[in-house]
């Protein structure tokens, strides 16, 4: 029985021991605290070496592979790669797009975020009689769908001649540095409208694209604000459709307006979110050199 | 009454007629005004009766004239006159005495006499005579001018044939504009001689017109090495040959300042193309039997539509991929040539082909010789025999030796024509395009700017600097590399054969655009072949058609395609090179 007892002890000991060092850990405290939904980050592409090698050879193969790393804090489905300019005269491609993913985004469970190699098989063929090389521009174009958060604590307020009020204050304007995706809320504007009993607030959310490709559309997917749904907007969206934007070939940003009715007189904090999905396209120029 | 009145008309008008006579009798005591005027006519006597035959009269006449300048210029110095006569002297002595003789010796010792000479006026008048002896160089320069510097120089330096040196070559009567540099501002009496001043306006307006067009190009050269008076005359007259006869810019332009003053650019052109089409015709109706009649309104009717016809407008460039095109050259080197003559010692020349695609090229070479004199041809026997040869070395070199088949013993100035036949040469040209499908014209636009452009950096077609090349052009508008699938857009297809070398196109054996999966509405605009071609012409004019369908795969793509297609010319071609020479009979030996 004592035997059994100090077995008993050890064992415990030692589980507290695992548990004391195991939280205490440095590294893995940190990757804890890290949130990965910030700044802009976006999916990267980069040739494998000598994929292609800088010089191909008359009627030879040949293989391009991009290292398509998803360096955002969330998933990426739907996406496709593809080769375009090419001419078919010097350059045989098997395919000229591929599809590839989904590609998880950094998280805890995966600090670095997924990658995948994306390769594409050809042949080159002759020059013209006389020429020595032909030098050729091409483009990789990589399409994808993706998502984003936005979550803050504000302060409302909707009493504006509160003097005495010692609850929160009010930012009017709030700026952001990015939530880990190329798509971010940049600014949020808070405009309260006292009337009786509460009153209106209305939150004003600048969306920009801060990464380098080009974002075709915008979907709200969901907005709460302290956990009740929010109606939110798209201001230049039409009107059957205010949740959903499509974007026009050179804007860069997107106007959100939500608002609510607020039955409180008194001020307090509460969490916004906001949760979008989009379109993303991505454009890198390379070129492949055929000599003889 | 009506006797009355002519009679006052006659005595009010007789001050004007005297003034007149006094105007006239004033500018004929100009040494000027005369050059201006025997500069005129002799501009006149070259492009009419002169003509592409002699070439000795013109020079004898330029000769005269030359020292009549130098004569108007020392009128218009005020003092050491006679400087200006040392060059000039120095320039005639080495010239017609020495024959241009360019020998090193012989110009050490020369160039010495000629400098002592040239410093020991300037060294005793304290400078003064600087000016002068330095104007007397201004003579020798416009005698070379008139004489046909510029054609030389066109022919034998590669030099481009701009607009300008068109103009200076057919229209400027260059003794005639030294003349007018040389009138006085103001007669003898220091009263202002109108006539003079009307002329010298005249003259100015008749410059400007000429240099209307862009400025010479800057074509550096260091090398000279200074010909006679018949190859420059013979340069002049071969030059003037290509070119197609049209109206004087001085006439057009007056002719328009008075009938069309609203649009005297337009109007201009349109004389100076009508006078071209006239020339054209002129000259085929001289080519023409006499039995035949000339419809000669049907000819410039028919000229003008082969101008307009869409496929001349298609331009090429040369292909940066093809560094090295295939280029031949006929060698003729003078110091070779046998100056007594003998039937056993034969004229010697090169023929040197660049053939870096190593192309079977078959060649033909024949030679004459023709008497400058006489006129007379004399056939020429080339050794090794003028058969076909046919190689395909990528440099090909070859010496031939030219016996001339005649009789009598060559005596006097000759030239001797080499003609080099090429046979079944081919020229490759690609042309790229971008599909694009039905897009919007924003997204068109974008795609243009931001793709495009950056992997089709040319709009025509592209071919190597060989002799000649195809340009096509397949679109919506010339040189324009997007092709929409659009209902309202037509695809056509323009081509002509441009002859971008010294010589003549002689046959066109196959022309051939290869576009897999097109359907033209005309057949013959894909592939032919032209077995007669005019050989003035540079631009053969190509059928053009519509295009009717093409691969489903172009017609939508998800962004878009890049296409090339390539054409392929199979021609003969000629080259030619003529040399003058002087041999003398053999000095029979005792």
């Amino acid at each position: 029985m004592i035997h059994f007892k100090k077995w008993f002890v050890v064992r415990l000991l030692i589980l507290l021991f695992l548990f004391i060092v195991g939280c205490s850990g440095g590294t893995g405290n940190q990757l804890a605290q890290y949130n990965f939904k910030q700044g802009i980050s976006e999916l990267s592409f980069k040739f494998l070496q000598n994929a292609p090698p800088e010089k191909l050879y008359r009627n030879s193969d040949f293989r391009i592979v991009v290292d398509a790393h998803n360096e955002m804090a969330y998933d990426l489905t739907n996406a496709k790669m593809r080769v375009v300019g090419l001419d078919n005269t010097y350059f045989e491609l098997e395919q000229t797009e591929k599809a590839f993913g989904p590609l998880v985004g950094k998280s805890l469970l995966s600090p670095e975020g997924d990658r995948t190699f994306v390769e594409f098989d050809g042949r080159t063929k002759g020059l013209l009689p006389g020429a020595s090389e032909y030098r050729a521009t091409y483009f990789l174009k990589t399409n994808f769908n993706s998502l984003m958060d936005f979550s803050d604590t504000i302060c409302i307020n909707p009493n504006l001649y509160a003097v005495y009020d010692s609850g929160c204050s009010v930012e009017a304007q709030k700026s952001y540095g990015g939530q880990g995706a190329p798509l971010a809320v940049q600014q949020l504007e808070e405009i309260f409208t006292p009337a009786g009993n509460g009153g209106g607030m209305e939150l004003r959310f600048t969306l920009a694209n801060r990464g380098r490709g080009k974002m075709t559309t915008v979907r709200l997917l969901k907005s709460q604000l302290g956990g009740e749904d929010l109606k939110c907007e798209f201001a230049d969206a039409p009107l059957d459709q205010k949740t959903w934007l499509v974007l026009k070939e050179e804007e860069k940003e997107a106007r959100l307006t939500c608002k609510t009715f607020l039955r409180d007189q008194r001020s307090y904090t509460t969490t916004l979110s906001l949760s979008f999905s989009y379109d993303y396209e991505v454009k890198d120029e390379h070129q492949l050199l055929l000599v003889k | 009454m009506v006797g009355e009145s002519s009679v006052a008309k006659a005595i009010a008008g007789a001050p004007i007629v005297q003034a007149g006579v006094s105007q006239v009798t004033g500018a004929l005591k100009n040494a000027s005004f005369w050059l201006m005027g025997l500069g005129i006519l002799h501009f006149l006597l070259r492009v009419s009766i002169f003509g592409n035959t002699n070439t000795t009269l013109p020079f004898f006449f330029s000769m005269c004239l030359f020292v009549l300048a130098g004569y108007a210029l020392t009128i218009k110095l005020e003092k050491k006159k006679s400087a200006i006569m040392i060059p000039m002297f120095f320039f005639l002595l080495w010239y017609i005495v020495f024959k241009g003789n360019f020998d090193p010796r012989f110009l050490i010792y020369f160039l010495s006499i000629f400098f002592v000479l040239f410093v020991l006026p300037i060294i005793f008048t304290k400078g003064e005579s600087a000016g002068p002896e330095l104007l007397g160089f201004l003579p020798v320069v416009f005698f070379f001018l008139d004489i046909g510097l510029l054609p030389f120089l066109v022919e034998k330096l590669n030099w481009p044939i701009t607009p300008l040196i068109e103009n200076l070559v057919l229209f400027m009567p260059w003794w005639a504009l030294f003349g007018l540099f040389t009138f006085p501002t103001e007669d003898g009496s220091s009263k202002t001689n109108f006539l003079i001043t009307g002329v010298r306006i005249l003259g100015i307006i008749y410059i400007v017109f000429l240099f209307i067009a862009p400025a010479l190009p800057n074509v550096g050269y260091d090398k000279s090495a200074l010909p006679g008076p018949q190859e420059f005359e013979a340069a002049q007259a071969k030059l003037r040959a290509q070119f197609p006869d049209k109206e004087n810019p001085f006439i057009s332009n007056m002719a328009c300042l008075f009938t069309e003053f609203q649009d005297v650019a337009g109007c201009v052109s349109k004389r100076q193309e009508e006078s071209e089409y006239k020339s054209t015709c002129e000259n085929l109706k001289r080519k023409q039997s006499s039995d035949l009649v000339f419809d000669m309104d049907k000819c410039i009717l028919d000229q003008k539509k082969k101008k307009e016809d869409p496929s001349l407008k298609v331009s090429g460039v040369v292909d940066n991929t093809i560094k090295i095109p295939t280029t031949a050259e006929i060698i003729v080197d003078q110091k070779l040539f046998p100056t007594e003559y003998s039937k056993d010692i034969p004229f010697s020349f090169d023929l040197k082909v660049k053939n870096p695609r190593k192309q079977e090229i078959a060649v033909e070479v024949y030679c004459n010789f023709t008497s400058k004199k006489e006129g007379e041809s004399v056939k020429g026997e080339v050794k090794p025999s003028a058969k076909e040869i046919k190689f395909k070395e990528e440099n090909f070199e070859s010496s031939f030796l030219c016996i001339p088949d005649s009789a009598k013993a060559m005596d006097g100035t000759y030239t001797l024509f080499v003609e080099a036949r090429f046979k079944g040469l081919k020229t490759t040209s690609r042309l790229q395009r971008a599909f694009i499908g039905q897009k919007t014209p924003e997204i068109k636009e974008k795609l243009r700017r931001e793709e495009i452009s950056k992997v089709i950096m040319v709009g025509e077609s592209q071919a190597p600097a060989d002799f000649a090349r195809l340009n096509f052009d397949l679109g919506h508008a010339l040189g324009d590399p997007i092709i929409e699938d659009k209902d309202y857009r037509n695809i056509l297809l323009r081509s002509k054969i441009e002859n971008i070398g010294p010589g003549r196109i002689t046959k066109v054996e196959s022309y051939k655009i290869d576009l897999e999966g097109f359907t033209p509405s005309l057949p013959t605009c894909l592939e032919g072949a032209i077995t007669t071609v005019d050989s003035a012409v540079r631009d053969i004019p190509l059928p053009s058609c519509v295009i009717d369908s093409y691969p489903t795969e172009l017609k939508n793509p998800s962004d878009w395609v890049q296409k090339e297609f390539q054409g392929t010319i199979t021609y003969d071609y000629v080259l030619t090179k003529d040399v003058s020479f002087l041999i003398k009979p053999q000095v029979a030996v005792n």
